[in-house]
């Protein structure tokens, strides 16, 4: 199938016409036998075992990311390799229009197919490199994970070859590029989420913003015992604004006897982080918690944010108890705000 | 987790409908191809428990709490429940000004309509839209462009319209069930190519469960971007229930799009200047255009600027102009139709069709696998959110209205007013009270204060700057004009950035009401203006010609008070005084200058020429212009 896509493809990737990379392919710019409808793709595609006599375009794009997707990219020949190389400047020449606009949207795209096809086998190459080292010598691997990525691949392929790494080893690893990298970096992420040890996953948590951060705190951290877990949610809370609020949630699902509602309580009074508070008091479910919070509401020295999150904290609980209470408030009129008034009075309707 | 989420979600799936037909549940990876599975190239997210913004998508939950929260604790916003889903779900509009529905002159204000996540799938949108309620808060006391739109008008949000389809997609984040018409014999790729429910359900919820295998119901629901009004049903499949463009038994029969017009009313629809409804993905925005040839330029015109602003931020939103008079039914449809306002649908990157730009998931790096698009990396939202912001932000402070001049005075060298006027607004028209109208002279010192309608300019970090992606001339254009002694004549002031007050302190000491409302200058009232007697006074107009930081020219005839209507502004008049949707220079103030501080001919001189305020003793012109009469 490849060797009879080749030169077919070669042949369609006509130049479009000249555009500027600032605004997208318009439907001024395609021939409307270049556009195809939902139904029509699909009979092309049913039809291309039954050709006998040459392929559509779009038959042969279809072919041709069929080919690049088969690749395996971990066994590429040169010849493979060569092929995605010419196809990743290739511009798709059949089009669908876009559901909300008029808009023609390329039906294949090959071009950024073969692009990862090829980035991937790169990857997968350095990463072999990574791991013949490793075999060979556990310190040169160590060095040639804290020096400096040079690229994307190097760096994936950094990340690939931590596969095979035990739990110490990933600990060991993780010690030392904490030191030469940044807590940002996914070899720090990825050494420290594997390492199984609960100082270094404080440490990531504490000074890390990522998306990678976010998961570890959500995935990683039951590994570790209650008191472990109810620490380090208290110190990211505390000082990692980027991942509180979810630290938050997390450390309201630990058991009553390790939690501090008292502690909770306390941080409603906090303008970023009081309406977290009240979400987590609100999983909680703890009583003692919600009737804190309407003391808040009922002291007259409570300014708006720890009126307005206590309010919140007995919305979020959405118990009976706490309906009740908020009724009770504003029924006696015991919320001293009259907007908040208005938005209890829509939560209670 | 990938593997986990799977086999829970089959798990529950039998567990709840042991006798249902099944759909094939399939699975999005990051790195794996198989016949049930396709790669897309990177962590796939998965919601997050967190109130505050995250590298990541929030769940539902979540965002809705912290949106009542903000609703809660900030008088400027509001909530309003607007419908109820099929499913028994708030749907909640947000309101943003103050409490009541005029601005600072007590006309009843405007209105800007933002919907979000009416296709269930489209992450991005939700996001965007929860950062621009952030934002809108944050700011709401910076004497500048968000308390002004607080203050003047009326900003109605819907972050989540389809509740029921957002939450079946953050259920399943990884699974979804195969294209129509294939089964497990097919292949990957053509089971991939339509994906339907869980993380792909576009459509709301209506007779379909919450489990993904269900054969029975997994593609039923209305395409809520289908149900409106106009077009509808234009495409043939928006007739068919299964489609993913079935638009419905009638034009909003959804509850969605019935608290969507619900969400239009809080405007209300009367006052309606702009919506934007918030989708993902291809990074362009799709604008309709009305036979209205009016409305057409004014929206190409915003929304180049609203392209202009997202570039400087790092992203290039192409506008893609609709043909004239063509639809789908889209609700941004409907609203340009409709109401004749700037509408369109705001298509949240990743790019597609973009030359040199890698299409949807392969735009992050990924595999560029169909749909890939929808599913954006969680390390990408913060940065979106971030760039989106300020062109949405300007578009409301567009379309709030040109600016008009409120005020004037003219002081003297000890600081007494010399000149006041003020335009005093009652329903839809102004008069011009000059309280204070004393005779200048000519080559004296005075200082002059202007007071706008809206803040003019904006500010990085304390300087004046331009506002991201627009360019404006910064320094305000002031001259006087008038005729005298047989012709017309114009003298410019010198001005520059600095007349642009920063600091507080009102007539004649800095800003009146937000920062950059006023512009306050020194000037030398110009005498080289030819008169034919020394007695009197000549009237110098005094002309002021800024635009506001969009770019909009000030309304030059204040008398008639700026609004919409049929697609375009009415009131607005340009310099010549013709009604229309430029603006112009506001040439209002008439000055009484002292004949006998101006340069005195004999017999008339014509037309004075141009040239800055000088203070040349009118002896000393008389001088000249009798050694010019010499010399004939």
């Amino acid at each position: 199938m490849k060797k009879i896509a080749i030169p077919i493809l070669l042949a369609l990737a006509v130049p479009t016409p000249s555009l500027q990379a600032e605004r997208p392919i318009l439907m001024s710019d395609i021939n409307p036998s270049q556009l195809y409808s939902k139904q029509q793709i699909e009979v092309e595609i049913n039809n291309i075992s039954q050709k006998d006599n040459g392929f559509s375009i779009l038959q042969s794009e279809y072919l041709m990311l069929k080919a690049i997707n088969k690749l395996d990219e971990q066994h590429l020949s040169k010849d493979d390799v060569e092929f995605l190389n010419q196809h990743t400047q290739y511009q798709s020449q059949s089009f669908i229009k876009h559901d909300e606009g008029p808009l023609p949207l390329a039906i294949f795209d090959i071009a950024s197919a073969a692009k990862y096809k090829l980035n991937q086998y790169y990857v997968h190459d350095k990463a072999k490199e990574y791991q013949r080292l490793l075999e060979s010598s556990w310190e040169n691997y160590k060095q040639a994970l804290k020096t400096k990525d040079l690229s994307q691949v190097q760096l994936a392929a950094k990340l690939e070859s931590m596969n095979g790494l035990n739990d110490s080893q990933y600990s060991e690893i993780a010690k030392e590029l904490i030191v030469s990298r940044n807590y940002q970096s996914p070899l720090v992420v990825k050494a420290v989420s594997n390492s199984n040890d609960a100082s270094l996953v404080k440490a990531l948590l504490l000074n890390s913003a990522s998306a990678d951060a976010n998961r570890l705190l959500a995935e990683k951290l039951y590994q570790f015992s209650n008191l472990e877990q109810a620490d380090i949610l208290q110190s990211v809370v505390v000082k990692n604004k980027a991942l509180a609020s979810s630290a938050l949630m997390q450390y309201a699902k630990l058991p009553n006897n390790v939690r501090s509602n008292d502690w909770l309580v306390s941080q409603l009074s906090d303008s970023y982080l009081g309406a977290s508070a009240a979400k987590a008091i609100g999983i909680t479910q703890s009583q003692n918690a919600l009737s804190s919070a309407k003391e808040l509401i009922l002291d007259d020295s409570s300014n708006r944010t720890q009126v307005a999150n206590a309010l919140l904290a007995l919305k979020f609980a959405n118990n009976d108890y706490a309906k009740s209470e908020l009724n009770e408030l504003l029924e006696r009129d015991l919320i001293k705000f009259k907007d908040m008034q208005q938005e209890v009075a829509k939560w209670l309707d | 987790m990938v593997r986990l989420i799977k086999k829970t979600v089959l798990a529950s799936s039998i567990a709840l409908l042991p006798f249902a037909a099944s759909g094939e549940v399939l699975t999005y990876t990051e790195n794996t191809n198989s016949n049930t599975e396709l790669a897309v190239g990177y962590p796939l997210p998965v919601p997050v428990d967190s109130m505050t913004a995250v590298s990541g998508f929030r769940s539902y939950e979540f965002l809705k709490s912290h949106h009542q929260a903000l609703a809660l604790a900030n008088a400027e916003m509001t909530s309003v429940q607007v419908g109820t889903t099929h499913n028994g779900r708030e749907i909640i509009a947000y309101r943003f000004g103050d409490d009541n529905n005029t601005d600072l002159d007590g006309v009843t204000e405007p209105a800007f309509l933002v919907n979000g996540t009416i296709h269930a799938r489209e992450w991005q949108s939700p996001e965007v839209v929860t950062e621009l309620m952030e934002q809108i808060i944050e700011r709401k006391s910076d004497q500048g462009m968000v308390q002004y739109l607080l203050d003047n008008t009326n900003i109605v949000i819907l972050p989540v319209s389809n509740v029921d389809g957002f939450l079946q997609t953050q259920r399943y984040p990884i699974n979804v069930t195969n294209s129509p018409g294939t089964t497990a014999a097919s292949s990957a790729s053509a089971k991939f190519a339509q994906p339907r429910d869980g993380r792909m359900r576009r459509k709301n919820m209506p007779n379909v469960d919450e489990v993904l295998s269900t054969e029975a119901d997994r593609l039923n629901g209305v395409d809520l971007n289908r149900n409106s009004s106009h077009f509808f049903g234009v495409q043939p499949d928006n007739s068919v229930s299964t489609s993913l463009i079935y638009g419905g038994a009638n034009p909003f029969s959804e509850p969605e799009t019935q608290a969507l017009l619900q969400a239009a009313s809080l405007g209300p629809e009367s006052r309606l200047r702009f919506y934007q409804d918030s989708h993902s993905f291809s990074r362009v925005l799709f604008v309709p255009q009305p036979n209205n040839s009016r409305l057409n330029a004014i929206t190409q015109s915003v929304a180049t600027k609203y392209q202009n602003t997202t570039i400087n931020q790092g992203a290039n939103y192409f506008p893609v102009i609709d043909q004239v008079g063509s639809g789908i039914a889209t609700t941004a449809d409907y609203f340009a139709y409709e109401h004749l306002i700037p509408s369109w649908t705001l298509e949240i990157e990743p790019p597609q069709g973009f030359q040199g730009e890698p299409n949807g998931g392969a735009f992050y790096g990924g595999t560029g696998a169909s749909h890939s698009g929808f599913i954006a990396p969680d390390s990408a939202i913060a940065r979106i959110r971030d760039q989106l912001a300020p062109a949405q932000l300007l578009m409301f402070y567009h379309q709030a209205g040109p600016a008009y001049v409120k005020s004037v005075r003219i002081a003297d060298a000890n600081n007494q007013v010399v000149y006041a006027a003020d335009w005093q607004t009652s329903g839809n028209s102004r008069t011009l009270n000059v309280s204070t109208d004393t005779n200048l002279t000519g080559g004296q010192q005075y200082k002059l204060w202007v007071q706008f309608s809206k803040p003019m300019r904006w500010r990085s970090g304390g300087n004046l700057a331009q506002y991201p992606g627009q360019s404006i001339t910064i320094s305000p254009a002031v001259s006087f004009n008038g005729s005298a002694s047989g012709g017309s004549f114009s003298r410019s002031l010198t001005t520059s950035n600095s007349n642009w007050q920063s600091q507080s302190g009102g007539v004649l000491a800095g800003f009146e009401t937000y920062i950059d409302d006023v512009i306050m200058l020194d000037f030398t009232m110009p005498s080289n203006v030819n008169v034919s007697s020394a007695s009197g006074t000549t009237n110098f107009n005094l002309s002021l010609a800024v635009q506001d930081f969009a770019g909009l020219s000030l309304d030059a005839n204040p008398a008639t008070v700026v609004d919409w209507a049929n697609g375009a502004w009415t009131g607005y008049e340009n310099s010549n005084g013709a009604a229309g949707d430029t603006g112009g220079t506001d040439n209002s103030y008439a000055v009484k200058v002292a004949n006998s501080s101006l340069n005195l001919v004999s017999g008339g001189g014509g037309s004075s020429g141009g040239g800055g305020g000088g203070a040349m003793s009118w002896l000393l012109l008389l001088l000249l212009s009798g050694f010019a009469i010499r010399r004939k």
